[in-house]
C-alpha cells in the first residue's frame, strides 16, 4: 500500500487549504503523518482546549524567549531567571508554506527550563504557524511540537 | 446527511475529472507553436509556447532566481510582465503586494507562454549561467562547517566578482521529494575560474545542508546557477573594516585574497572574525600567513565565550564592542560584513553610531 493510498481520502474541502496541504507535504512539514491538514489542526486544537492553553499567551512567551535570547548573538542567555535560551541564526529565509506573504528568517530557538530541565526547540516559522493557524506540524516533522510539551515547558 | 454529502462528493469528483481532462488535453493536444518573447524591449527570442515563463527562459539560458523549483512558494522568480499574460492567478496573488501587482510584477513560474509576450528583467540576469560540476573535495573546517570544492564541467569556467554567491541545487533525496536551491557565497578567488569553493554551515534539519553534509560525496555531480549578488569590493581609497562570523568568512576570504598587494597597502583591511569558542575557529594558520605576507592587513579573531580549556589569550566579547579599540576613525572607513542577521544588525548599528554612513556598509543578507 502506497503512502498516498494510506492517507485519508480527499473530501470536498477548501481548495486553498488543499493547496496549502500540498505545499506542507512537499516541504516536509507533515512528514509521515497521513492525516488531512484540517484533521491535524483540529486534533491539536482539541488538545490545546483540553489543557486549557491560551495559544496567544503561549506564543507571546515563545516570542519573548526569541527576542531576549537573540541578544546573546548565539550565546546562551538566561531569561526571567527561568529559561536558558540560545538563538541560532542562519543566513537565508524560509517562505511560509501557508502562502501568506510571510518569510521567516532561518532562526532556531533552543530553550531549557532551568527548574525542570525540559527542553524546547522551535523555529521562527514554527512559531508563526502555531500562532496564526494553530498548526503544530505533522507527527513526524522535525519541528513538530506536542501541545502538551509546550504547555508543560512554560508551567 | 448522506443526501447532502453524496451530491457534494459527486460534484467535487466531476470537477476533478474535468480538471484532469483539461490538463491532459492542454499537455498533448494544445500546440501553441512558435511565439515571440521580447525582453527589455530589445532582446527578441523565438520560443516554443506552452511552457512556464521560468522554464521557457531557462531553455534560452536565462536563469531567474528560484528557490522552490517553480512551486509558487519562494516568490524569488518575479519579473515584470509587459504584455501577453492574462490576469493575476490565484497562485500568485498571496505572494505579490498591491504595489507589485500595480506595476505588473508576476511570478514567472506561474505564467504560461501561450502567445507573443514581453517582459522586463534586470540586465545582470543575462550573465547568469547554469553550471554542472563534480565534487573535488569536502573538508571539515569545524564540527559544523565544511568546505566544498567543485571542479566545473560545463561550462568549464566561471566569471564572478569576489564576494558573489551561487544558488546550489539539492536534488530529491531520502524523504525529501522536491529539489531546492540555496544561496552560498564563493570563498575562492575569481582568478581560480575552473572551480567553485563554498563554506557551508550545517542547519539543523535543513533540507539543503543535510543533503550536502550527509549525502554528497567526492566525485558526485552538482548543479548550480550564478553568479549572483552585489556584495563585492568597491573602488575607493577608504580603510576596510571587515566583519564576519562562522561561514560568513566565505565572501570576505574571496574579496581579501583577490586584492593586490598595492590595494591591501592602500586600503589597510582589518578583519574581525567572531566565534563562540576555539572549536568554532578555522583557517587560522591561513589568515596568520596572509597577515605575515601583508603587513597592512590585520586579522582579529574574537571569541564571545571561550572555554576554560581554550586558554584563549586573544580578544573576547562581541565584535561591536571592540572595533573602536583597533580603528581610530570608523566614520571614514568602509564596512564589509557577512554573517547571521542578528550579528549583522548589531554591527551595522555600531558602525552607524560611530558615524559611518549606512551607504558605505556593504553586506549580503540573502533575502
Amino acid at each position: 500500500m502506497t503512502s498516498s493510498s494510506k492517507r485519508e481520502s480527499r473530501h470536498a474541502g477548501d481548495p486553498h487549504m488543499d493547496r496549502i496541504e500540498e505545499e506542507l507535504r512537499h516541504g516536509n512539514y507533515l512528514r509521515g503523518d497521513e492525516r488531512r491538514l484540517q484533521r491535524i489542526i483540529d486534533d491539536d486544537k482539541a488538545e490545546v482546549t483540553r489543557l486549557g492553553m491560551d495559544l496567544h499567551e503561549i506564543t507571546d512567551k515563545m516570542q519573548r524567549l526569541f527576542q531576549e535570547g537573540r541578544k546573546g548573538l548565539g550565546d546562551p542567555v538566561v531569561v526571567d531567571e527561568a529559561y536558558e535560551v540560545t538563538v541560532l541564526e542562519y543566513r537565508g529565509i524560509i517562505p511560509s508554506p501557508w502562502m501568506d506573504h510571510y518569510a521567516a528568517p532561518k532562526i532556531v530557538v533552543e530553550a531549557r527550563n532551568l527548574k525542570t530541565g525540559q527542553k524546547l526547540r522551535f523555529s521562527l516559522l514554527s512559531l508563526h504557524l502555531i500562532r496564526n493557524y494553530g498548526f503544530f506540524q505533522g507527527k513526524g516533522s522535525p519541528f513538530r511540537i506536542e501541545p502538551r510539551d509546550l504547555y508543560a515547558f512554560f508551567q | 446527511m448522506t443526501q447532502i454529502i453524496l451530491p457534494a462528493l459527486s460534484i467535487a469528483a466531476l470537477a476533478t475529472v474535468l480538471a484532469v481532462i483539461i490538463l491532459i488535453v492542454e499537455h498533448y493536444l494544445m500546440d501553441y507553436g512558435e511565439v515571440d518573447l521580447t525582453i527589455n524591449d530589445e532582446r527578441k527570442y523565438k520560443v516554443t509556447g506552452g511552457s512556464t515563463l521560468l522554464n521557457t527562459l531557462k531553455k534560452e539560458n536565462i536563469f531567474i532566481p528560484s528557490a522552490c523549483g517553480g512551486r509558487a512558494t519562494c516568490a524569488y522568480c518575479k519579473v515584470k510582465a509587459v504584455r501577453g499574460f492574462g490576469e493575476i492567478l490565484p497562485t500568485e496573488e498571496p505572494l505579490l503586494t498591491k504595489e507589485e501587482i500595480a506595476q505588473g510584477i508576476r511570478l514567472s513560474c506561474q505564467l504560461k507562454v501561450k502567445n507573443d509576450v514581453a517582459i522586463e528583467i534586470p540586465e545582470e540576469l543575462f550573465s547568469i549561467k547554469e553550471f554542472k560540476g563534480r565534487v573535488e573535495a569536502i573538508d571539515d573546517l569545524t564540527y559544523d562547517i565544511k568546505l566544498f570544492r567543485f571542479r566545473l564541467k560545463t561550462p568549464e569556467t566561471i566569471d564572478f566578482k569576489a564576494g558573489q554567491y551561487i544558488q546550489f541545487q539539492a536534488p530529491e533525496y531520502g524523504d525529501i521529494d522536491e529539489s531546492v536551491y540555496r544561496a552560498y557565497s564563493m570563498c575562492n578567488v575569481p582568478s581560480d575560474q575552473t572551480s567553485v569553493e563554498l563554506m557551508v554551515r550545517l542547519v539543523p534539519d535543513g533540507i539543503c545542508t543535510t543533503y550536502m553534509f550527509k549525502y554528497l560525496r567526492v566525485g558526485d555531480e552538482v548543479t548550480f546557477t550564478g553568479p549572483f549578488g552585489d556584495f563585492y569590493l568597491r573602488d575607493s581609497d577608504r580603510r576596510m573594516i571587515c566583519i564576519a562570523g562562522g561561514s560568513g568568512m566565505a565572501p570576505l576570504r574571496s574579496i581579501l585574497k583577490s586584492m593586490s598587494p598595492e590595494e591591501i597597502a592602500k586600503r589597510r583591511p582589518i578583519f574581525f572574525f567572531g566565534s563562540r569558542a576555539k572549536k568554532d575557529l578555522f583557517l587560522m594558520d591561513e589568515w596568520r600567513a596572509f597577515e605575515r605576507e601583508h603587513p597592512d592587513f590585520t586579522f582579529i579573531p574574537t571569541l564571545s565565550s571561550p572555554a576554560p580549556e581554550d586558554n584563549w589569550e586573544g580578544e573576547t566579547g562581541y565584535i561591536p564592542s571592540i572595533v573602536e579599540k583597533y580603528v581610530d576613525n570608523v566614520a571614514e572607513a568602509e564596512g564589509y560584513l557577512c554573517g547571521s542577521p542578528g550579528m549583522l544588525n548589531a554591527c551595522v548599528d555600531m558602525l552607524v553610531r560611530s558615524g559611518m554612513p549606512e551607504e558605505r556598509i556593504y553586506y549580503d543578507k540573502f533575502e
